[in-house]
Order: structure tokens, then sequence, then C-alpha cells
């Protein structure tokens, strides 16, 4: 029996990515029981709520999840399905790892930065009001113990991994008081971490940094609306969403979902790049000890772009089936 | 701008280590939900994260109400024993809800 792991396959473009996934998991002999569970459209369209009560318990029951790409309906008082199951399951660790592929052609070679994103406060605590005609507010919500769970995470990391620096990016030279908090909370975990290099860096300078000068980065620390923008901006020095792994950790539950959207309008296509699922697959696998399987897997995936089989976005003109089928064509050669 | 914005209830933040215990039903303001980092933990289910110690509790009236009766509700919660540290008036502009909900 495989280990357990709950699935969503998600919306839009969701469906077809995942069943990619299946294909090449198989044909790396990767032993999983998928337990399905639902989120996202379909369960608004059944007049359930956009992630359902029982969803979010199985996921905690079974602690770990792939999750495809979900739509957030568009419209008043709709929520994100994506950052309720942060929420309500406590994610309060976004892994982002941004690392160049071969065959990818990018102007920023030997990229390898790892993004820490705190995942639960700063303004997507969604707390917004009308306060008086035509004058809003959004709450900023920054905690010392929200940051120090991410600096902790991001510093234990390097550790674990042999990484050299860690970086925290804010803007507390504006925001003193909440980015202040974030940041005197970073520095005072940094002391527990003496062989770890640690900088800080105010958010405007460090995305001009890393377009100029991003190999003098390792690993990122930053609240959760930076780090959504800076994560972003990184995927796309890596070569765009469609590469972009990433992942969820709490206390006793991950889930693993790709950085990009649903992109409904490519649905049915065949057309869309499942790497950023599959790289997210495999961070999955390591995080469930399967190590020979994830270095399989990235080994077959760095092989088949380096010979050239590439979906449209990178440049290439094969389809989702014939980019799945050269990976596992990789993995049984 | 000009728009009347009119006054249905109030988020009070309240600071208690656990979820804060107050009537369902203040006159017409009924409590909608107590949220925690902005993530609802009342009405059950509560999500199990370690709370921080400042808790939103959104206090909502279907029919306008004046800004007294949000005053006497403030009052009780202090006449509760609870401290608050912040409140914040909720408005319904044209049918409209002018603030946003918990995840």
């Amino acid at each position: 029996m495989g280990c357990k792991v709950c699935l969503i396959r998600g919306d839009g473009t969701g469906p077809e990515l995942v069943a990619s996934i299946e294909k090449i998991l198989k044909a790396a002999n990767v032993d999983i029981d998928w337990i399905e569970v639902e989120a996202g459209l379909k369960c608004v369209e059944a007049g359930k709520p956009i992630v359902p009560d029982d969803t979010i318990e199985k996921i905690r029951e079974v602690g770990v999840a792939l999750k495809a790409p979900m739509t957030t309906p568009i419209g008043k008082g709709s929520v994100s399905p994506n950052v309720t199951l942060r929420k309500r399951l406590d994610l309060y660790a976004c892994v982002r790892p941004v690392k160049s592929l071969p065959g990818v052609v990018t102007p920023f070679k030997n990229l390898d930065i790892v993004i820490f994103r705190e995942n639960t406060e700063d303004l997507y605590a969604q707390i917004e009001y009308m306060v008086s005609p035509g004058v809003a507010h959004t709450i900023k919500l920054i905690t010392e113990a929200g940051s120090e769970r991410i600096a902790r995470a991001a510093f234990q990391f390097a550790k674990d991994n042999g990484r050299k620096r860690v970086t925290a990016v804010h803007k507390a030279n504006i925001m003193k008081i909440a980015d202040g908090l974030f940041l005197r909370t970073c520095e005072r975990v940094a002391k527990d971490y003496p062989d770890i290099e640690f900088y800080d860096n105010i958010v405007d300078n460090q995305c001009m940094q890393l377009i100029t000068k991003w190999e003098d980065y390792d690993i990122l620390v930053l609240p959760n609306l930076y780090g959504d923008i800076v994560s972003d901006l990184a995927a796309g020095m890596m070569g765009g969403l469609g590469l972009a792994p990433g992942a969820n950790y709490g206390e006793n539950c991950a889930i693993f979902e790709a950085v990009h959207g649903s992109a409904p309008r490519y649905a049915g296509l065949n057309k869309v790049n499942p790497t950023a699922l599959l790289l997210t697959s495999t961070l999955m696998l390591g995080h469930l000890g399967m190590h020979d399987q994830k270095k399989a897997i990235e080994g077959a995936l760095d092989a088949t772009l380096a010979e050239g089989t590439k979906t449209y976005d990178i440049g290439g003109t094969a389809s989702t089936t014939e980019f799945t089928d050269a990976i596992c064509s990789q993995l049984k050669g | 701008m000009g728009k009347t914005m009119n006054l249905h209830g109030v988020d009070i933040y309240v600071q208690s280590d656990d979820i804060p215990k107050f009537a369902e039903q203040n006159g017409s303001l009924k409590l909608a939900f107590i949220s925690n980092r902005g993530t609802k933990v009342f009405p059950p289910p509560a999500p199990k994260f370690k709370f921080i110690s400042i808790f939103r509790c959104r206090f909502l009236s279907e029919t306008e109400v004046s800004p007294a009766d949000i005053d006497a509700l403030v009052k009780s919660v202090s006449d509760a024993g609870y401290q608050w540290a912040q409140c914040q008036k909720l408005f319904i502009q044209d049918g409209v809800k002018q603030f946003s909900e918990p995840y």
C-alpha cells in the first residue's frame, strides 16, 4: 500500500495537468493512494462552500495534499480557495524554489534561490472596511509569533540544506511598526543560527537586486504580500509561471501546489506546461521521503528539456501529452 | 462620494487568550462570527492553530442600528470583563456590505 495523499484536481487546466502528473509518477513507480477531495468552482456551482469543511478535515487527517490550480470566482464576497486552505490549515510557510532549468533560455543563469513567504498574515488576513464614503482601510496584520515561525523555517532550511545566507525582505523604513516587528524578529532568530549569514533588504531594492545580482541571493524570507510579488518575479526569472513549483507547510500538514493559476481559457487545448506541477510533485515526494523517485523524475525532466522537447510557453511546440510522454520515455529509458 | 452608508454593526477587537464568550443576541445585533488572524474560529468548527491574543468579534444587525446601540454593545463587552483594543463600525451601502468576510 502506498502513501496516502489527498488530491484536488482543480479548475480550468487543473484536471489535464493532474492527468500528466499521474502518468509520470506511474512511470517512475511512485506508489501513492490518492484520496480525491473537492474544492473550487464545482463546489460553488453545487451550492457548497468553495472549500468544504470535510475537505479541510480530510487533508488535516491525511497530512499531505497535492493541489492543481483552482479559480477564485470574481465578484463580491468570493474568497480565494487557495488562501482559505492555507488559512484554515495554518500552512504558514509558503516555500518556492526558483532554479535554472536546462534548455530554458533566460538572462538569469545559475539562478538558485528559495523563497520563504509567510502565508497567513499581512494584508492577506483580508480585514477590510469602507470606513466612510470614499475611504477604505485594510489591516496589515503582522505578529511576532507569525514572523518568528517563518524566520525559523527559513533558517532551519538553510542549515539543513547547506545554504549560506538568509535575507529578510521588508519595508521597515516606511512601515516602521509592522515591518519593523517582522525585521526585528528575523534579526533575533538569526542569532540562533550563527553559521548562516543574515542580511536584510528593502523590498523595492530587493526586486532591483534580484534582476541584477541574482547570484548573490540564497534564501529570502518575506511577509505575505512581498513574498507573493517577489516569488512571481523570481518565477519569471526562472522562465515563467509554468515552471515554478510551490509548497505550503504547517506544523502537521502540507499542501503542494504550483504557483500558476488555472488558465481556464487554455482548458482542454492540451497545450499547457505541466512542469510547475511536476516539480511541485517532486517537492512532495521529497517530503514523503521518496528521494530516489524525486531524483529520477527531476533527471528525466532535465533531460527532456535539454533535448529540446518543450511546451509553447518556453518556446517549444510540444503538446502537454507529447511533453508528458517524453518525460515518461526518459524514465523508462 | 456622498452616498449614505447605513450603520449595521461593529467589529470589536477583544484581547483574550482564548475564544471570548458573548451572548449571541444583543438587541438586534447578533454575534455573526469571531475570527483570529482573519480566520473564523466561531461558530465551530474552529481551525486547530495557536491563537494570537486579539479576536475580532463581529456583531451585525439585519436592520439599521444607531451609534448609541454600538456604544451600548461596546460597553457591555467591557462590563463582561473583556478589554477591547479597537472597534470598527460596519456599514451597508445600497445593500452592499462595506466590509470583508473572514476565511
